[in-house]
């Protein structure tokens, strides 16, 4: 009831989408970095995940930043508006 | 910088006690060049969506929302950046004083190790085809090995030649 309650709230609909899409990304970049660190041969590799980890702290800030920006309330009325009108049988 | 980082003995898993790492060698930067191209070249396709969405009478409503999917576009290219260089530095050639490792990762936890000593080496011989090949100094490099073992196949290595005369050198030892 609670999770239901939750996403009645149509704003909590973008915070369900970052979390989503964040846990696809953040499994991605670990899984790479993990490979850089685990199975590189040399100083370069290390290196190389090292400006892969930078890289990716620096877009998830962005992307959070931009995430709060969104007025995801006004972006869901839009939609809404230009979805055809279907009414109920 | 730690300097260990820097500093490094090109160490690898399975390195035995008393192994000495010679040369490690991927493939030449040119196998690079297409997959950084196109990541680079789709890079602009937000700029070039906004320079056409942004005279639309409807974009100041989104313009959070494009700024936050292409910030989400981006972290995507960072990754599929880093996914390449990925493969590109965990396909190695190791050389040692004892024996030569070739490392191939074709996907995440996907890898072939195989290794040969250098003491069953018969043939080492070196493989230029094309212009491209011959401008940018790579090449294969084959090796023939005594016994039942297969021919070693390395392909588009930087300096061919270099490689198979540091192996040659080593076997001399």
């Amino acid at each position: 009831m609670d999770i239901l309650n939750f996403l009645s709230n149509a704003q909590n609909w973008g915070l369900v989408l970052l979390i989503i899409i964040g846990a696809v990304f953040f499994l991605y970049s670990f899984v790479i970095f993990y490979h850089f660190i685990r199975f590189g041969v040399g100083g370069r590799t290390k290196v190389l995940a090292l400006i892969f980890f930078i890289g990716v702290c620096l877009l998830s800030a962005v992307t959070l930043i931009a995430y709060q920006k969104v007025n995801w309330l006004a972006i869901l009325e839009a939609i809404k508006n230009a979805l055809p009108n279907i009414k109920p049988v | 910088m730690p300097s260990n980082i820097i500093s490094s003995t090109n160490s690898f898993r399975g390195q035995q006690a008393s192994e000495q790492t010679v040369l490690v060698s991927r493939r030449h930067w040119i196998t690079l060049f297409w997959p950084v191209f196109f990541i680079i070249a789709f890079a602009f396709l937000p700029s070039l969506v906004y320079h056409y969405i942004n005279q639309s009478n409807w974009y100041s409503q989104w313009t959070d929302f494009f700024w936050f999917l292409s910030a989400l576009y981006y972290f995507f290219l960072w990754d599929v950046l880093f996914y390449n260089l990925m493969i590109y530095t965990l396909n190695t050639i190791v050389i040692t004083n004892k024996r030569i490792i070739k490392n191939e990762q074709a996907g995440f936890f996907r890898y072939a190790s195989a290794e040969l000593d250098l003491a069953k080496i018969q043939d080492v011989s070196v493989k230029v085809h094309g212009a491209w090949a011959a401008i940018f100094h790579f090449g294969d490099l084959e090796i023939q090995t005594a016994g039942t073992q297969n021919k070693f196949l390395f392909d588009r290595l930087p300096k061919p030649e270099k490689i198979k005369q540091t192996i040659t050198d080593l076997q001399a030892l």
